[in-house]
């Protein structure tokens, strides 16, 4: 009895040993990893807080939002259509029975459709700009020659905004307090060219409506026009550069369909070599596509903070 | 022999350091030397070129290689608050600790494998590798936030119009306040935050000689005409219209690069397209030479 009890405790002081030296081993281990990444961290002087807060707001989901801002889709069904399409994709990929293809399917998912609809999403961004312009000089006209005070020539413009610019003027039509309206215009609008203009609207309003309408004339519109036409040039450029890619895209995946239908060709993309091929030859039509990017590339504009704005402008006043 | 030879190398290059030290902390340089040096930096003018900077404004290679190591100067435009001592710190522990990870991996796979597949000298290269990403990496930074900055100096012309004209706020308080309002925080940086202190001595300058020594010291010929604008403000043409014309005029200019660049693209364009022939001889050419190396080992 008493010879067992001892067995018993030996075999509990093992098992605690040996638990306790993994514990040990793997603590330890996790320790110096820890220790050696807070070092890492601190000799980079990467501050891990402010990097998860800007994950919030970085440039590659701002330009998602940016495309279906532009397109007129909320943000969360551009996510599930995102997210469908890639879901699509895979599902295509499988039916393949080439795995390769099916992470290139993927791959072409995620970057190709934001690049397919940039075009679209920049004319219409074109678009709206070129009408948001044409409004300001319908603004001007109303103060100018219609002697409206500024409040009833934003809201009636609020209320007939014209077909492209229904979801970004309509805040206008609303009422009460001005600025919030204008800021709320150039928040919805996304496009710096209406943020800008809205900006200058927020600092131009306070003085008299002559000083507002001089304003118009000699700034706003002269310059509106002049950085139209180097989006129009830079769309122009964008849509050659997105001709070529659609026409490269397309010869590839023809050559690929006709390819994979010969079953001695389709069972050499089965090989590792195979799948060695099709990983260089789609590594290189990528590396083709962004040096065309590289080759004709559009001029970049300054994004504006108009609630940063309007909070300044109050804040001058105090 | 050889050994002596390397011992003899070591203390010559260990002597020479000394040596070029002592020089550098000026303990050759007479009192009279130093002192006028002293105020001169204290006063803010322009220091004598080295012997270097001479050579480089002769050979246009060299300047751009002097250009491409001034760490001072790349921290300074990237917006870093790091000195190129703390720079360099961080760099070589960077290098450092790839070379451990090289030597952990290289040994591992020796107690693995049981072999030696690599030598030392691919950690070695992979560290040296490190050191030159830092380099690189800073430079992109450094090119990127100039060409930011000059972007949104462009951009904030017709703002600074309206808020020197009708508000009448002074124009370095109207690019102050803009660049607060700009997502980018470059420029923000810069001036705002008072970052041109690191190139610029401080002095009691005007707002036209300090944008055009900050102009000059960053590679921001915007900042120098926007100086320009100002002095033709001063002399009693209305700051609305000195501002708004230089808007229209950067606008005309970055539509004529547009232009440009759109000819040159229809002629560059032709190279990815012919270069896509490769990817199509892959696709097509490997399954058929596979195909016929099968059949004659088969045969």
């Amino acid at each position: 009895m008493g010879r067992s009890q001892s067995l018993e405790n030996v075999d509990v002081y093992t098992v605690v040993a040996a638990a306790s030296s993994a514990v040990v081993l793997v603590g330890g281990t996790a320790i110096i990893l820890a220790c050696g990444l807070a070092g890492a961290a601190a000799i980079l002087e990467i501050d891990i807080r402010t990097a998860m807060r800007r994950r919030a707001d970085s440039p590659l989901v701002e330009r998602e939002r940016d495309v279906a801002a532009a397109l007129g889709i909320q943000w969360r069904r551009w996510l599930v259509l995102r997210t469908g399409t890639v879901a699509g994709a895979v599902a295509l990929g499988l039916l393949t029975g080439i795995w390769a293809v099916t992470v290139l399917l993927a791959v072409l998912a995620i970057f190709g459709l934001r690049f397919a609809l940039s075009g679209r999403a920049a004319r219409q961004r074109l678009r709206v700009e070129r009408a948001f312009i044409g409004q300001l000089r319908h603004l001007r006209d109303r103060m100018a020659v219609g002697n409206q005070s500024l409040d009833t020539a934003l809201q009636e413009i609020g209320l007939n905004p014209g077909k492209d610019l229904v979801y970004i003027l309509s805040p206008l039509a609303r009422g009460g307090s001005i600025l919030a309206n204008i800021v709320e215009c150039g928040v919805r609008s996304r496009s710096p060219i209406i943020e800008q203009a809205c900006g200058v609207l927020i600092w131009a309003r306070t003085r008299s409506l002559d000083a507002l309408i001089a304003v118009i004339d000699d700034v706003l519109i002269p310059v509106g026009e002049a950085q139209l036409a180097v989006q129009e040039e830079a769309h122009v450029t964008l849509a050659q550069q997105r001709a070529v890619t659609f026409a490269m895209a397309s010869l590839m995946g023809f050559m690929f369909a006709a390819v994979i239908r010969v079953d001695s060709f389709r069972a050499f993309y089965q090989t590792t070599e195979g799948l060695l091929v099709l990983l260089a030859a789609s590594t290189v039509f990528f590396l083709l596509v962004a040096a065309l990017g590289r080759i004709v590339s559009v001029p970049q504009w300054t994004r504006w903070n108009v609630p940063r704005m309007a909070e300044l402008e109050v804040a001058s006043h105090e | 022999m050889s050994d002596l030879l390397v011992y003899s190398a070591a203390a010559l290059a260990v002597l020479t350091i000394w040596m070029l030290g002592l020089v550098r902390l000026g303990v050759f340089t007479s009192d009279d030397v130093r002192a006028f040096r002293r105020i001169a930096q204290l006063r803010g003018f322009a220091p004598p070129r080295s012997r270097l900077e001479k050579a480089a404004r002769q050979l246009p290679w060299l300047r751009t290689l002097q250009e491409n190591l001034d760490l001072e100067r790349m921290l300074a435009l990237s917006g870093r608050g790091w000195s190129p001592l703390g720079f360099l710190g961080r760099s070589v522990a960077v290098s450092l600790a790839t070379l451990a990870a090289g030597l952990g991996t290289i040994a591992l796979v020796h107690e693995v494998r049981g072999e030696w597949t690599v030598t030392y000298w691919g950690a070695l290269l992979a560290a040296v590798c490190a050191l030159l990403a830092m380099l690189v990496q800073l430079r992109s930074r450094a090119r990127s936030a100039q060409v930011r900055t000059s972007r949104t100096l462009e951009d904030l012309l017709m703002p600074v119009a309206i808020l020197t004209d009708s508000r009448g706020l002074q124009l370095q308080d109207a690019v102050r306040l803009l660049s607060r309002c700009v997502t980018d925080s470059a420029l923000e940086n810069l001036l705002d935050r008072q970052g041109w202190k690191r190139l610029v001595p401080e002095t009691e300058a005007s707002t036209q000689e300090l944008y055009r020594s900050i102009g000059s010291a960053y590679g921001l010929p915007r900042l120098t005409q926007i100086a320009d604008a100002q002095d033709a403000a001063y002399v009693g043409v209305p700051e609305r219209e000195v501002y708004t014309r230089l808007a229209e005029a950067v606008y005309r200019e970055r539509l004529a690069e547009a232009r440009a660049q759109a000819a040159r693209a229809k002629v560059l364009v032709t190279l990815p397209v012919a270069a896509m022939l490769l990817p199509l001889l892959l696709l097509l050419g490997a399954p058929a030479l596979h195909a016929i190396t099968s059949g004659l080992q088969g045969g």
